[in-house]
């Protein structure tokens, strides 16, 4: 019987492209915006997967990775005083304006990392030597560096070429790749003395502290008793993390926004494609009722809604998933907008379209079950 | 002619049935719809039988409860009060999963609007019953397509029934009633969507299954046209069996 079911389905043509069309369009507007709306939270924690470090040390009205209060040189020794710390380097972490070759200005992140042991250095070098950047006045810039600083120019800006900040002019000594950040700047990295230098005089320019654990101990443990000794703000890299989606959650309109959205693909989905298949029942009903008085069980006649309500849920699932693969993969090579697919995004959109699904058989189910079979010979 | 009394059918009627044994046996069964100041009494003690070998009709006007009673009969329809036994099964007692069991594999059903699938074939719609008791589709597809050729319609069963005729439409209809083999033929008005023509061939399709033993053919019918196919007639009246008649070229 289950073949029957699924040729009633296909042939009619309209109500199965409507019913496939709604779970589409639910799965793509449900899995391309969580998967627009995880790239941005990406970008929210894009410090933190650029400049790598086990503990952060911050002022202690820091609360996210995207905000600087200076703290003084000072502190990096009492952190280093901290039980439990094997070492803790100043960090600078500033945007700054970088004037280009026909004049114009770009902003940027400068990055100044400790001069000796260059801690939170970029991840991946695509040209250069990361030591070159403790030669006099130089930085290493990144991919999104290279896009943005090159305007004014014939050719892309490279190693060698030169540019402004604030004035004193910086000179490139290698390429590197990083992860976006929320502001959309790209980062320049250079050693902490230089970026002082770059940045304009502050009473207080230390930005961050990294430091990480003795052997033994852990993050969690260290970052607390650095709190508990020097009164700063210490979080461990995940804390942090969760800490600045945390603050993008509570003081922006962004995961709202795109909440919304979310949830109107579902009921637009859900509308669609339970109004679809309750009317494809209905529309069946006296066929229904025939093979009920001919002796399906109700049973029999659940498990052939159940199969018809899977397969339109997995081949509209299929497909939308499918869309939002290609439209995210659009996105990334472009760079823009940001886009993320966590696994879960995926999983917990299956099991919205099966719930869609499940509805729109159980509305089915109710009028099959209410279905007297002597329908059938009412005129 | 032979006129009966409602209550004493089996013992008057002696139609052109081949059979002694009761098919069907309805006895004081009573159905009413809706309640209070709206409640219709569709059937009121009716007492009914069937032969096993005989077509018999159930007649009367419209709203006296030939359909009412015919639904009673196939088990598509639960009754108030009474005994409804077809062949040896008492409805009354069963539950209404045996019930449906019991109607898929003991009844055929002929509906005056065919109610075959449009979008399946000819061969699949006839195939449905033997599915729905649990047969492989192939082999079911296969007797689907032997039934076919036994009403006239080989070579049709892979066409769609909006490809065939309304008689050819209803030769469907009475080979997909008679694929699981059943032994009642439950037909609600099987020529009113037809010609003269393809009315008396349906009728007379019918009238050589009622003969096969153990096999009875329960028609409701309003046609006139088709009377004289009939062993024993039943007429209705507001609900109860006003009379029978056993010579229904004479009504």
């Amino acid at each position: 019987m289950y073949h029957i079911a699924l040729k009633m389905l296909f042939a009619d043509r309209a109500k199965y492209i409507m019913l496939i069309s709604g779970l589409t369009f639910a799965a793509l507007l449900m899995t391309q915006q969580a998967g627009v709306f995880f790239g941005i939270l990406g970008w929210t924690n894009g410090n933190l997967k650029n400049i790598r470090s086990q503990i952060w040390v911050v002022d202690p009205k820091v609360e996210q990775v995207n905000e600087i209060k200076a703290m003084r040189d000072t502190d990096v020794n009492r952190v280093r005083s901290v039980p439990g710390v094997a070492w803790a380097v100043p960090t600078f972490w500033n945007p700054q304006q970088a004037r280009l070759a026909d004049g114009s200005f770009k902003p940027i992140v400068l990055v100044g990392l400790d001069n000796s042991s260059l801690v939170g250095r970029p991840v991946h070098m695509i040209a250069g030597r990361i030591e070159d950047m403790r030669l006099p006045n130089t930085v290493i810039i990144d991919d999104l560096g290279v896009q943005r600083l090159s305007q004014g120019r014939k050719k892309p800006i490279g190693i060698g070429d030169t540019f402004e900040i604030n004035d004193k002019e910086a000179r490139i000594v290698g390429i590197c790749q990083t992860e976006k950040m929320f502001w959309g700047y790209p980062y320049v990295f250079t050693t902490y003395d230089q970026a002082l230098r770059f940045a304009p005089k502050q009473r207080k320019m230390l930005s961050f502290i990294l430091a990480e654990p003795a052997e033994g101990q852990s993050a969690a443990a260290v970052a607390k008793r650095i709190h508990e000794e020097t009164g700063l703000g210490a979080h461990t890299e995940e804390e942090f993390g969760a800490m600045t989606v945390k603050w993008f959650f509570k003081n922006t309109g962004i995961p709202v926004s795109f909440a919304t959205t979310i949830i109107l693909g579902f009921i637009v989905g859900f509308a669609i494609a339970g109004q679809t298949f309750y009317s494809f029942i209905l529309e069946n009903l006296r066929h229904i009722g025939a093979l009920k008085a001919m002796g399906a069980s109700n049973g029999l006649l659940t498990r052939m809604v159940i199969l018809q309500a899977i397969t339109v849920g997995i081949i509209g699932y299929g497909i939308g998933i499918g869309l939002t693969v290609v439209v995210g993969l659009a996105f990334l090579q472009k760079g823009m907008p940001p886009f993320s697919l966590p696994y879960e995004v995926p999983l917990y959109t299956f099991f919205a379209i099966l719930f869609i699904c499940a509805f729109a058989a159980v509305l089915g189910l109710r009028k099959i079950f209410n279905l007297e079979p002597a329908i059938v010979f009412r005129g | 002619m032979v006129m009966a009394d409602a209550n004493n059918i089996s013992t008057n009627g002696n139609g052109n049935g081949n059979g002694n044994h009761y098919a069907v046996h309805v006895r004081s069964v009573t159905k009413t719809f809706g309640t209070g100041d709206a409640t219709i009494h569709a059937l009121r003690e009716v007492q009914f039988d069937a032969r096993e070998g005989e077509l018999l009709m159930i007649v009367g006007p419209s709203g006296c409860g030939k359909t009412t009673l015919l639904s009673v009969i196939a088990g598509t329809l639960g009754f108030d009060s009474g005994e409804v036994d077809v062949f040896g099964s008492p409805l009354h007692s069963l539950s209404k999963g045996d019930i449906t069991d019991f109607r898929a594999k003991n009844i055929g059903f002929i509906f005056q609007q065919f109610h075959l699938i449009p979008t399946l074939t000819n061969a699949e719609n006839v195939s449905v019953p033997l599915l729905i008791n649990g047969m492989k589709r192939a082999i079911a597809e296969k007797r689907a397509h032997e039934l076919l050729e036994v009403v006239g319609l080989k070579g049709r069963g892979n066409h769609l029934p909006s490809q065939l005729s309304g008689g050819q439409q209803q030769r469907v209809a009475i080979a997909r009633a008679m694929v699981h083999d059943p032994k009642l033929i439950i037909c609600d008005e099987p020529t009113s969507a037809l010609d003269k023509e393809n009315g008396a061939k349906i009728m007379e399709l019918l009238s050589s299954i009622a003969r096969a033993p153990g096999r009875c053919v329960i028609v409701v019918t309003h046609d006139p046209r088709i009377y004289h196919f009939a062993d024993r007639m039943t007429e209705m009246e507001d609900g109860r069996v006003a009379r029978v008649h056993a010579a229904p070229e004479n009504l």
